[in-house]
Protein backbone atom coordinates (compact mmCIF):
# COMPACT_ATOMS: atom_id res chain seq x y z
CA UNK A 1 0.00 0.00 0.00
CA UNK A 2 1.10 3.54 -0.71
CA UNK A 3 2.61 5.71 2.02
CA UNK A 4 0.05 7.84 3.84
CA UNK A 5 -0.80 11.30 2.58
CA UNK A 6 -0.64 14.06 5.17
CA UNK A 7 -3.63 16.37 5.45
CA UNK A 8 -3.49 19.18 7.99
CA UNK A 9 -6.59 20.80 9.49
CA UNK A 10 -6.04 24.50 10.14
CA UNK A 11 -8.22 27.25 11.56
CA UNK A 12 -9.05 29.14 14.72
CA UNK A 13 -10.15 27.39 17.89
CA UNK A 14 -13.71 26.13 18.14
CA UNK A 15 -14.35 26.03 14.38
CA UNK A 16 -14.83 22.26 14.44
CA UNK A 17 -11.54 20.82 13.17
CA UNK A 18 -11.57 17.91 15.60
CA UNK A 19 -15.24 17.26 14.87
CA UNK A 20 -14.50 17.18 11.14
CA UNK A 21 -11.72 14.69 11.69
CA UNK A 22 -13.91 12.56 13.94
CA UNK A 23 -16.75 12.65 11.40
CA UNK A 24 -14.36 11.58 8.64
CA UNK A 25 -12.55 8.86 10.61
CA UNK A 26 -15.37 7.31 12.68
CA UNK A 27 -18.51 8.96 11.25
CA UNK A 28 -19.35 10.18 14.77
CA UNK A 29 -20.00 13.53 16.45
CA UNK A 30 -19.95 14.78 20.01
CA UNK A 31 -21.43 18.04 21.30
CA UNK A 32 -18.78 18.25 24.03
CA UNK A 33 -16.18 20.90 23.30
CA UNK A 34 -12.68 19.96 24.36
CA UNK A 35 -9.96 22.12 22.81
CA UNK A 36 -7.11 20.32 21.09
CA UNK A 37 -3.71 20.83 22.59
CA UNK A 38 -0.78 20.51 20.22
CA UNK A 39 -1.67 17.98 17.58
CA UNK A 40 -3.56 14.73 17.34
CA UNK A 41 -3.11 12.46 14.38
CA UNK A 42 -5.47 9.86 12.94
CA UNK A 43 -5.37 7.66 9.89
CA UNK A 44 -8.00 6.28 7.54
CA UNK A 45 -7.57 4.27 4.39
CA UNK A 46 -9.95 5.39 1.66
CA UNK A 47 -10.75 3.48 -1.49
CA UNK A 48 -10.70 5.63 -4.59
CA UNK A 49 -13.16 5.11 -7.47
CA UNK A 50 -10.31 3.42 -9.36
CA UNK A 51 -10.13 0.80 -6.56
CA UNK A 52 -6.79 2.10 -5.32
CA UNK A 53 -6.33 2.24 -1.53
CA UNK A 54 -5.04 5.54 -0.21
CA UNK A 55 -4.07 6.04 3.44
CA UNK A 56 -4.96 9.53 4.61
CA UNK A 57 -3.24 10.80 7.75
CA UNK A 58 -5.05 13.71 9.32
CA UNK A 59 -3.19 16.17 11.52
CA UNK A 60 -5.65 18.02 13.71
CA UNK A 61 -3.82 21.09 15.01
CA UNK A 62 -4.61 23.21 18.02
CA UNK A 63 -6.61 26.30 17.02
CA UNK A 64 -4.65 29.49 16.49
CA UNK A 65 -5.32 33.17 15.92
CA UNK A 66 -3.10 33.24 12.85
CA UNK A 67 -1.69 30.44 10.71
CA UNK A 68 1.67 32.24 10.59
CA UNK A 69 2.03 31.46 14.29
CA UNK A 70 1.69 27.71 13.73
CA UNK A 71 4.91 25.81 14.34
CA UNK A 72 6.41 25.17 10.90
CA UNK A 73 7.44 21.61 11.75
CA UNK A 74 3.76 20.64 12.02
CA UNK A 75 3.26 21.60 8.38
CA UNK A 76 6.32 19.85 6.93
CA UNK A 77 5.57 17.21 4.31
CA UNK A 78 1.89 18.14 3.97
CA UNK A 79 -0.04 17.06 0.89
CA UNK A 80 -3.13 19.13 1.64
CA UNK A 81 -4.33 21.84 4.00
CA UNK A 82 -7.96 22.18 5.00
CA UNK A 83 -8.55 25.68 6.34
CA UNK A 84 -11.71 25.55 8.41
CA UNK A 85 -13.80 28.50 9.59
CA UNK A 86 -17.06 28.70 11.50
CA UNK A 87 -19.81 30.34 9.43
CA UNK A 88 -21.57 31.45 12.64
CA UNK A 89 -18.52 33.31 14.03
CA UNK A 90 -17.28 36.15 11.81
CA UNK A 91 -14.09 36.43 13.84
CA UNK A 92 -13.01 33.07 12.36
CA UNK A 93 -13.13 34.31 8.75
CA UNK A 94 -12.49 38.07 8.89
CA UNK A 95 -8.76 37.65 8.28
CA UNK A 96 -9.18 34.75 5.86
CA UNK A 97 -7.58 36.61 2.95
CA UNK A 98 -4.30 37.09 4.86
CA UNK A 99 -4.38 33.53 6.14
CA UNK A 100 -4.81 32.06 2.67
CA UNK A 101 -2.19 34.37 1.21
CA UNK A 102 0.32 33.14 3.80
CA UNK A 103 -0.36 29.51 2.92
CA UNK A 104 -0.32 30.08 -0.85
CA UNK A 105 2.97 31.97 -0.63
CA UNK A 106 4.81 29.61 1.69
CA UNK A 107 3.39 26.25 0.63
CA UNK A 108 3.01 26.58 -3.11
CA UNK A 109 2.79 22.85 -3.82
CA UNK A 110 0.28 21.95 -1.12
CA UNK A 111 -3.39 21.57 -2.07
CA UNK A 112 -5.49 24.09 -0.16
CA UNK A 113 -9.19 23.76 0.59
CA UNK A 114 -11.24 26.41 2.35
CA UNK A 115 -14.17 25.06 4.31
CA UNK A 116 -17.06 26.72 6.11
CA UNK A 117 -18.35 24.50 8.91
CA UNK A 118 -21.62 24.44 10.92
CA UNK A 119 -24.17 24.74 8.11
CA UNK A 120 -26.56 22.87 10.43
CA UNK A 121 -26.87 26.13 12.42
CA UNK A 122 -27.01 28.75 9.70
CA UNK A 123 -27.50 29.08 5.95
CA UNK A 124 -24.08 29.95 4.49
CA UNK A 125 -25.40 32.11 1.66
CA UNK A 126 -24.71 35.50 3.32
CA UNK A 127 -21.24 34.47 4.48
CA UNK A 128 -20.45 33.21 0.99
CA UNK A 129 -21.63 36.47 -0.58
CA UNK A 130 -19.56 38.47 1.92
CA UNK A 131 -16.42 36.41 1.21
CA UNK A 132 -16.92 36.61 -2.56
CA UNK A 133 -16.87 40.40 -2.32
CA UNK A 134 -13.36 39.93 -0.93
CA UNK A 135 -12.45 37.50 -3.73
CA UNK A 136 -12.40 34.53 -1.36
CA UNK A 137 -13.94 31.42 -2.81
CA UNK A 138 -14.98 28.73 -0.37
CA UNK A 139 -14.53 25.18 -1.62
CA UNK A 140 -17.29 23.66 0.47
CA UNK A 141 -19.75 24.38 3.23
CA UNK A 142 -20.14 21.40 5.52
CA UNK A 143 -21.54 20.24 8.83
CA UNK A 144 -19.40 18.01 11.01
CA UNK A 145 -22.48 17.58 13.18
CA UNK A 146 -24.79 16.15 10.52
CA UNK A 147 -22.01 14.91 8.25
CA UNK A 148 -23.23 17.00 5.30
CA UNK A 149 -20.45 17.32 2.74
CA UNK A 150 -17.70 15.83 4.93
CA UNK A 151 -17.02 12.51 3.21
CA UNK A 152 -17.34 14.24 -0.19
CA UNK A 153 -14.71 16.78 0.87
CA UNK A 154 -12.16 14.14 1.85
CA UNK A 155 -12.99 12.02 -1.21
CA UNK A 156 -12.26 15.01 -3.45
CA UNK A 157 -8.98 15.69 -1.65
CA UNK A 158 -7.99 12.01 -1.93
CA UNK A 159 -8.60 12.09 -5.68
CA UNK A 160 -6.42 15.18 -6.07
CA UNK A 161 -3.44 14.13 -3.96
CA UNK A 162 -3.26 10.45 -4.84
CA UNK B 1 26.30 16.15 45.02
CA UNK B 2 24.82 12.70 44.43
CA UNK B 3 21.18 12.43 43.40
CA UNK B 4 18.87 9.95 45.07
CA UNK B 5 17.52 7.02 43.07
CA UNK B 6 14.10 8.69 42.86
CA UNK B 7 15.63 11.86 41.45
CA UNK B 8 17.76 9.87 39.06
CA UNK B 9 14.82 8.04 37.60
CA UNK B 10 12.36 10.97 37.39
CA UNK B 11 13.33 12.15 33.91
CA UNK B 12 14.82 8.83 32.87
CA UNK B 13 11.33 7.28 33.05
CA UNK B 14 9.89 9.99 30.86
CA UNK B 15 12.42 10.00 28.07
CA UNK B 16 12.78 7.39 25.37
CA UNK B 17 15.54 7.39 22.80
CA UNK B 18 15.11 5.38 19.64
CA UNK B 19 17.63 4.84 16.87
CA UNK B 20 16.55 3.52 13.48
CA UNK B 21 18.25 3.06 10.16
CA UNK B 22 17.11 5.22 7.25
CA UNK B 23 14.46 2.62 6.36
CA UNK B 24 12.92 3.22 9.77
CA UNK B 25 13.95 -0.15 11.26
CA UNK B 26 14.66 0.09 14.97
CA UNK B 27 18.32 -0.48 15.78
CA UNK B 28 18.04 0.29 19.46
CA UNK B 29 15.50 1.73 21.86
CA UNK B 30 15.58 2.56 25.54
CA UNK B 31 11.95 1.30 25.75
CA UNK B 32 11.12 3.66 28.59
CA UNK B 33 7.67 4.59 27.29
CA UNK B 34 6.88 2.12 24.50
CA UNK B 35 8.43 -1.29 24.03
CA UNK B 36 9.86 -1.63 20.56
CA UNK B 37 11.34 -4.75 19.07
CA UNK B 38 14.61 -4.54 17.23
CA UNK B 39 13.85 -4.46 13.50
CA UNK B 40 10.31 -3.10 13.99
CA UNK B 41 9.55 -0.30 11.59
CA UNK B 42 9.04 3.10 13.18
CA UNK B 43 6.97 4.25 10.20
CA UNK B 44 4.41 1.58 11.04
CA UNK B 45 4.36 2.42 14.75
CA UNK B 46 2.08 5.47 14.48
CA UNK B 47 0.66 7.67 11.69
CA UNK B 48 2.81 10.50 13.06
CA UNK B 49 5.95 8.72 11.93
CA UNK B 50 4.33 7.41 8.75
CA UNK B 51 3.47 10.92 7.63
CA UNK B 52 7.08 11.98 8.23
CA UNK B 53 8.52 9.10 6.21
CA UNK B 54 9.25 10.98 3.01
CA UNK B 55 10.78 13.88 4.88
CA UNK B 56 13.03 11.60 6.94
CA UNK B 57 14.09 9.21 4.21
CA UNK B 58 15.06 11.84 1.68
CA UNK B 59 16.84 15.14 1.76
CA UNK B 60 19.59 16.43 3.93
CA UNK B 61 20.54 15.91 7.55
CA UNK B 62 17.87 17.55 9.53
CA UNK B 63 16.63 18.19 13.01
CA UNK B 64 12.93 18.53 13.69
CA UNK B 65 11.04 19.32 16.88
CA UNK B 66 7.36 18.63 17.46
CA UNK B 67 5.91 19.81 20.75
CA UNK B 68 2.75 18.37 22.27
CA UNK B 69 2.02 15.40 20.03
CA UNK B 70 -0.69 13.00 21.16
CA UNK B 71 0.54 9.47 20.54
CA UNK B 72 -1.80 6.52 20.99
CA UNK B 73 0.14 3.30 20.76
CA UNK B 74 -0.94 -0.11 22.09
CA UNK B 75 -3.97 1.34 23.91
CA UNK B 76 -1.77 3.90 25.66
CA UNK B 77 -2.08 7.61 25.01
CA UNK B 78 0.76 9.90 25.90
CA UNK B 79 1.33 13.54 25.08
CA UNK B 80 4.93 14.09 24.27
CA UNK B 81 7.46 16.38 22.71
CA UNK B 82 9.29 14.65 19.88
CA UNK B 83 12.69 15.53 18.52
CA UNK B 84 13.99 13.78 15.44
CA UNK B 85 17.58 14.13 14.35
CA UNK B 86 18.38 12.81 10.92
CA UNK B 87 22.01 11.78 10.52
CA UNK B 88 23.81 10.38 7.50
CA UNK B 89 23.34 6.78 8.62
CA UNK B 90 20.47 6.76 11.07
CA UNK B 91 17.59 8.57 12.70
CA UNK B 92 17.73 9.48 16.36
CA UNK B 93 14.29 9.97 17.89
CA UNK B 94 13.69 11.37 21.33
CA UNK B 95 10.28 11.12 22.99
CA UNK B 96 9.73 13.20 26.10
CA UNK B 97 6.55 12.22 27.94
CA UNK B 98 4.93 15.48 29.04
CA UNK B 99 1.46 13.99 29.62
CA UNK B 100 1.00 15.28 33.17
CA UNK B 101 2.19 18.76 32.28
CA UNK B 102 -0.02 18.96 29.20
CA UNK B 103 -3.06 17.56 30.99
CA UNK B 104 -2.89 20.47 33.42
CA UNK B 105 -2.53 22.83 30.49
CA UNK B 106 -5.50 21.18 28.82
CA UNK B 107 -7.83 22.05 31.69
CA UNK B 108 -6.61 25.65 31.66
CA UNK B 109 -6.92 25.87 27.87
CA UNK B 110 -10.44 24.47 28.04
CA UNK B 111 -11.47 27.06 30.59
CA UNK B 112 -9.88 29.92 28.67
CA UNK B 113 -11.30 28.95 25.28
CA UNK B 114 -14.77 28.27 26.65
CA UNK B 115 -14.74 31.73 28.25
CA UNK B 116 -13.62 33.27 24.95
CA UNK B 117 -16.37 31.46 23.06
CA UNK B 118 -18.98 32.63 25.58
CA UNK B 119 -17.71 36.18 25.26
CA UNK B 120 -17.93 36.01 21.46
CA UNK B 121 -21.45 34.55 21.70
CA UNK B 122 -22.48 37.38 24.02
CA UNK B 123 -21.01 40.04 21.69
CA UNK B 124 -22.71 38.47 18.69
CA UNK B 125 -26.02 38.32 20.53
CA UNK B 126 -25.77 42.03 21.44
CA UNK B 127 -24.87 42.93 17.86
CA UNK B 128 -27.71 40.80 16.55
CA UNK B 129 -30.25 42.52 18.82
CA UNK B 130 -28.93 45.92 17.80
CA UNK B 131 -29.21 45.07 14.12
CA UNK B 132 -32.74 43.68 14.61
CA UNK B 133 -33.74 46.90 16.31
CA UNK B 134 -32.26 49.02 13.51
CA UNK B 135 -33.98 46.87 10.92
CA UNK B 136 -37.34 47.09 12.68
CA UNK B 137 -37.03 50.89 12.73
CA UNK B 138 -36.31 50.83 9.03
CA UNK B 139 -39.34 48.64 8.32
CA UNK B 140 -41.59 50.78 10.53
CA UNK B 141 -40.46 53.96 8.81
CA UNK B 142 -41.03 52.36 5.46
CA UNK B 143 -44.51 51.18 6.49
CA UNK B 144 -45.38 54.61 7.77
CA UNK B 145 -44.09 56.61 4.79
CA UNK B 146 -44.71 54.31 1.89
CA UNK B 147 -47.86 52.41 2.88
CA UNK B 148 -49.80 53.99 5.74
CA UNK B 149 -49.21 57.55 4.50
CA UNK B 150 -50.20 56.65 0.93
CA UNK B 151 -53.34 54.86 2.12
CA UNK B 152 -54.30 57.92 4.18
CA UNK B 153 -53.92 60.07 1.06
CA UNK B 154 -56.20 57.74 -0.88
CA UNK B 155 -58.75 57.83 1.96
CA UNK B 156 -58.75 61.62 1.86
CA UNK B 157 -59.29 61.49 -1.89
CA UNK B 158 -62.22 59.08 -1.59
CA UNK B 159 -63.79 61.33 1.06
CA UNK B 160 -63.47 64.27 -1.36
CA UNK B 161 -64.98 62.16 -4.13
CA UNK B 162 -67.97 61.30 -1.92
CA UNK B 163 -68.78 65.01 -1.67
CA UNK B 164 -69.07 65.31 -5.44
CA UNK B 165 -72.06 64.52 -7.61
CA UNK B 166 -71.56 60.77 -8.17
CA UNK B 167 -73.87 58.34 -9.88
CA UNK B 168 -75.29 55.42 -7.89
CA UNK B 169 -72.74 52.98 -9.41
CA UNK B 170 -69.86 55.42 -8.75
CA UNK B 171 -70.96 55.86 -5.11
CA UNK B 172 -71.00 52.09 -4.64
CA UNK B 173 -67.49 51.82 -6.16
CA UNK B 174 -66.04 54.66 -4.04
CA UNK B 175 -67.61 53.24 -0.87
CA UNK B 176 -66.12 49.85 -1.72
CA UNK B 177 -62.67 51.43 -2.32
CA UNK B 178 -62.96 53.37 0.95
CA UNK B 179 -63.85 50.20 2.88
CA UNK B 180 -60.97 48.26 1.34
CA UNK B 181 -58.46 51.06 1.94
CA UNK B 182 -59.66 51.48 5.54
CA UNK B 183 -59.16 47.75 6.08
CA UNK B 184 -55.65 47.84 4.53
CA UNK B 185 -54.80 50.94 6.59
CA UNK B 186 -55.88 49.16 9.78
CA UNK B 187 -53.81 46.06 8.91
CA UNK B 188 -50.70 48.09 8.00
CA UNK B 189 -50.94 49.89 11.36
CA UNK B 190 -51.34 46.54 13.09
CA UNK B 191 -48.13 45.30 11.45
CA UNK B 192 -46.30 48.49 12.43
CA UNK B 193 -47.50 48.20 16.05
CA UNK B 194 -46.67 44.52 16.29
CA UNK B 195 -43.11 45.27 15.07
CA UNK B 196 -42.85 47.76 17.90
CA UNK B 197 -43.89 45.10 20.39
CA UNK B 198 -41.56 42.42 18.94
CA UNK B 199 -38.40 44.46 18.67
CA UNK B 200 -38.49 47.01 21.49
Amino acid sequence: METGKKIVLLGQFGVGKTSLMRRFITNAFSNDYKPTLGVQIKKKVVILPSGKELPMIIWDLEGFSSVSKTRASYLIGSNAFIYVFDITRPITYYNLAEELEFLKTNYTKVLLKVIGNKIDIQDPIDVNTFLQTKSIYVDAFVSAKTGDGVQELFAEIAEKIQ
Amino acid sequence: MIMTNDQNSFFANKVQEIHTNLLGEVIQSSDTIFELEKGANIFELHPFFESMQQELTSGHDNSLAFPCVQLDIDDRVIICDITIKKQREFLAILLFDYSTHYEHLHAAAHEKKTALLNEQAHDLSLKHNEERKEYSELVRESLKNKIIGQLEDVLLDTQKLCKTDLSKEQQILVTDIERTITDLHRKAKQIRDSLEINFN
